[in-house]
């Protein structure tokens, strides 16, 4: 298949301090404009992953390929411009005085002209929202905002592949509402390539496919309804599962038979008020 | 029922008469019994660390005064006084690894019990005790704790809380981060104490299942004042009022709104987990083995 | 929140807050300079009315010069009884050993204490009117001649911004660690001078891992955002020279025409 945006070969990798391989000749491979999930418990890999992609860090052996170019010391710089992360703590990856220079400091690392540079920050702040915090430092944002900072930093820079390594999981209820809002409207008007690392099943349901990594190994890779039917082997795994999994468990403890298949909350609320009436 | 917690009229202002003054609580009264587990919700920016940082005297009222198990917290307390309430009064704050500084787990446990009096021998034998309470296996005990993956070093923390033997438990967001294993075994373990030693808990969270599984009364906060103050079952049954002031419904009941509002079901009384959901719909589903 | 109100910058869009910050820089050090061509009661006088115009052009309350001079207060008069007691000349109101109580020494002890008074206004004019990081930015660009002999003028001045960038967040980060400790029994505030220092141990360490592992979070964000050194960057901010600035320029150099002519006076 030419169209993998990113193609992971027989990757072998470990931390130094450790004497385990983390992940054994894995293989993996994401589509062009696809938008995957990896889900999995802390210490899965999920992370290390994302870091092995971006080429901040560096495998024993094993190729990783983005956008057709094998990952090496010479074009690392180049490949990082095509792919944009997002980290979990919104503190510690603001790095400029206030929002816009925040926004600018990956563009003044590709040397980005002056009117250019100006022209692409405020666009990027228009589009997360963020515009009229510009001047603001970031003691004055709240934890949604900065990371919405941290998206308008990677749009900026037009990449191909946006990393979202649990970006929201450090928010509020609803910062991480907005923010997961705003990477759904990022993906339908941009097509970026996505891959979010993440814990929330509101996040992961969004995602075209849900990959799920225990321990440096893929145990299922399907579309979320497929995923998310495994209630049973999730909650196994220390996952969340949807809530609509978790009635559908309470109930057949009660006996009640239900539907095999996935159903999200609005469509097993359907077939619960069909049943119900059927009675 | 005794009150193990009293405030009355409890103001407090950060910074005041400069231009940064922020009164941070306003004219705050409110009550919570022994033994309850009571809930604090509210946005960030509401006041709820604020309220927690006065429940152990790490801060004194601005004016209005607070009483925490019999001891009288006015304005002009001095810090004396307060060191006796902070061995009753254990905090979890948000993020508690980042207080972790022993060489080894077991002494950083037994630092607090050390601080409030115990010998080394007793403190040592409380921490092992405690260790074992969190379920930390026993091989990490002499390890640093920097080395612990995060779940292990948040139960290093709790343990460090734990082992002042508090009457009243207070825990800020204690599941932040954690992934969803992590967040039910600790959920499911202050549970547990709570029920073992007859602890007052005091839960800060943004999570409504939480609230709705574990806790027997909620406090609504906003902007520093209290907005409410009833029973889980109460505040959920309110869901235009939660939508104003922008809090979410536990799963179960937005379920159950859900289909209420699609079929002329009628629940008996507002289901809050799914447990209490299932109870009362499997009665009118279709069972396994039937020909429906 | 935050507690510090020294050195802090005050929003405002007057003269002075829209002068370039080089400018800013540039004459505040310069005004340092001729201070001390100040010998008479007019000199000082003269520089009073300087000092006082530019407060005036930044709209500020004197209120806020003053926070500045107290917490210095101490340094200020020990510097200038030391002045007092050492310098001889004039009449002699009192001796003892090589102490001594001379007319020149009560002058020079005053104007010391001037001295002292009008630098503190000067750069206290210059961190109300100017952000930190602008700052920094132009004391970049002032050094930028320096890059010539190979000295790292870019890196030094982003670990400068970065470390003003994060001064809240480790001053936030160290109140809820003392919080937590505190909660833990620790007692910060009282006893002897050991107990206390013991005290800080538990600070102290949190404090320092916390801000490691900030640092390589951020190293990790830097390095994906594509930052690997100073060399080929644009920059975002860049200063411009206006006419206000030249004019600020001339108005110092006028007033160092003004302060040689009124020493002789």
């Amino acid at each position: 298949m030419t169209s993998s945006i990113i193609e992971i070969e027989q990757l072998n990798f470990k931390y130094s301090q450790q004497a385990e391989f983390l992940f054994k000749d894995f293989n993996f491979r994401i589509e062009n404009h696809e938008w995957v999930a990896i889900i999995g418990h802390n210490g899965s890999g999920k992370s290390t992953l994302a870091r092995l992609i971006d080429g901040l860090l560096q495998p024993q052996s094993g190729t990783i390929t983005v956008d057709q170019q094998k990952l090496n010391v010479e074009n690392i710089w180049e490949i990082r411009q095509k792919i944009g992360m997002v980290f979990q703590n919104p503190e510690n990856q603001f790095v400029g005085a206030n929002v816009a220079e925040d926004v600018a400091f990956g563009l003044e690392n590709q040397a980005v002209p002056y009117d250019l540079m100006h022209q692409r920050v405020r666009a990027a702040l228009q589009r997360v929202n963020m515009l009229q915090f510009a001047d603001q430092e970031p003691v004055n944002l709240s934890g949604g905002q900065k990371q919405r900072v941290a998206l308008a930093g990677v749009i900026a820079l037009q990449p191909k592949v946006i990393i979202l390594d649990e970006a929201t999981s450090m928010l509020d209820p609803e910062g991480r509402r907005d923010v997961i809002q705003l990477i759904h409207e990022l993906k339908m008007q941009h097509d970026f390539t996505i891959i979010s690392i993440t814990h929330d099943i509101d996040e992961a349901a969004l995602a075209d496919r849900v990959v799920v990594l225990d321990d440096g190994k893929i145990i299922e890779s399907a579309p979320p309804e497929q995923v998310f039917a495994h209630g049973k082997e999730l909650v196994s795994l220390g996952l969340a599962v949807p809530f609509s999994e978790k009635i559908k468990a309470a109930l057949t403890q009660r006996h009640v038979k239900v539907p095999a298949q996935y159903y999200t909350e609005q469509r097993m609320v359907d077939w619960i008020c069909q049943s119900i009436s059927k009675m | 029922m005794d009150l193990s917690i009293n405030f009355k009229n409890v103001t407090y202002i950060y910074q005041p008469a400069t231009p940064f003054a922020h009164r941070a609580l306003s004219d705050v009264s409110f009550s919570i019994p022994e033994h309850s587990y009571t809930a604090v919700i509210g946005h960030t920016g509401s006041g709820k660390s604020t309220l927690i940082q006065h429940l152990n005297g790490l801060l004194r009222p601005t004016s209005g005064e607070l009483t925490v198990n019999d001891q009288l917290i006015t304005t002009t307390t001095t810090n004396k006084e307060l060191v006796k309430l902070r061995r009753q009064v254990g905090v979890v704050f948000q993020f508690p690894e980042a207080q972790l500084f022993e060489e080894t787990v077991l002494k950083d446990i037994a630092f607090a019990p050390k601080n409030f009096g115990a010998t080394p021998a007793e403190a040592e034998k409380i921490a092992r005790k405690t260790a074992e309470l969190v379920q930390l296996p026993a091989s990490v005990l002499e390890q640093s704790p920097f080395e612990l993956s995060g779940g292990q070093m948040r139960r290093v923390a709790i343990a460090g809380i734990l082992a002042m033997q508090p009457q009243i438990l207070v825990l800020d967001e204690p599941t932040a981060g954690l992934d969803p294993r992590g967040h039910q075994e600790i959920m499911e373990l202050f549970a547990q104490l709570k029920q073992q030693q007859d602890l007052t808990v005091i839960l800060v969270t943004h999570q409504m299942d939480d609230v709705a599984l574990y806790a027997d009364q909620v406090i609504v906060l906003e902007e520093g004042k209290i907005m409410a103050q009833q029973t889980p079952r109460k505040l959920f049954s309110r869901p235009e009022w939660l939508h104003k002031h922008h809090l979410d419904l536990p799963h179960a009941a937005k379920l159950a709104f859900a289909i209420q509002q699609q079929s002329n079901f009628k629940f008996k009384e507002l289901p809050l987990t799914e447990d209490q959901l299932a109870d009362q719909l499997a009665k009118w589903l279709p069972k396994e083995g039937s020909s429906n | 929140m935050n507690k510090v109100l020294l050195g802090r910058y005050l929003p405002g869009s007057s003269f002075i807050h829209r002068l370039d910050p080089r400018s800013k820089l540039i004459l505040s050090f310069y005004f340092i300079i001729i201070i001390f061509l100040a010998n008479n009661w007019l000199t000082y006088l003269f520089m009073f009315a300087v000092v006082a115009g530019c407060i005036l052009l930044a709209k500020i309350k004197l209120s806020f010069f003053w926070k500045g001079v107290q917490p210095l207060i101490w340094l200020i008069l020990f510097t200038v009884v030391l002045q007092i007691l050492f310098s001889r000349g004039g009449t002699v109101y009192w001796q003892w050993g090589p102490f001594s109580l001379t007319q020149t020494g009560i002058i020079s002890g005053i104007y010391v204490f001037f001295r002292f008074v009008l630098i503190i206004f000067m750069s206290t004019l210059l961190t109300l009117t100017t952000p930190p990081l602008e700052i920094a930015g132009a004391l970049e660009s002032l050094l930028k001649p320096l890059k010539k002999i190979h000295f790292p003028v870019y890196e030094v001045s982003l670990m400068l911004s970065i470390a003003l960038r994060f001064v809240p967040t480790l001053l936030d980060e160290a109140t809820k660690i003392m919080n937590a400790q505190r909660s833990r029994g620790v007692n910060f505030d009282t006893g002897s001078l050991r107990q206390r220092l013991h005290a800080v141990v538990p600070l102290l360490i949190p404090l320092f891992v916390s801000a490691f592992n900030r640092a390589e979070d951020l190293a990790t964000a830097m390095e994906a955002r594509g930052y690997h050194g100073g060399e080929g960057r644009t920059k975002y901010r860049v200063n411009q020279w206006r006419l206000r600035d030249t004019l600020s320029m001339f108005a110092f150099l006028l007033v160092t025409v003004i302060m040689f002519l009124l020493r002789t006076w």
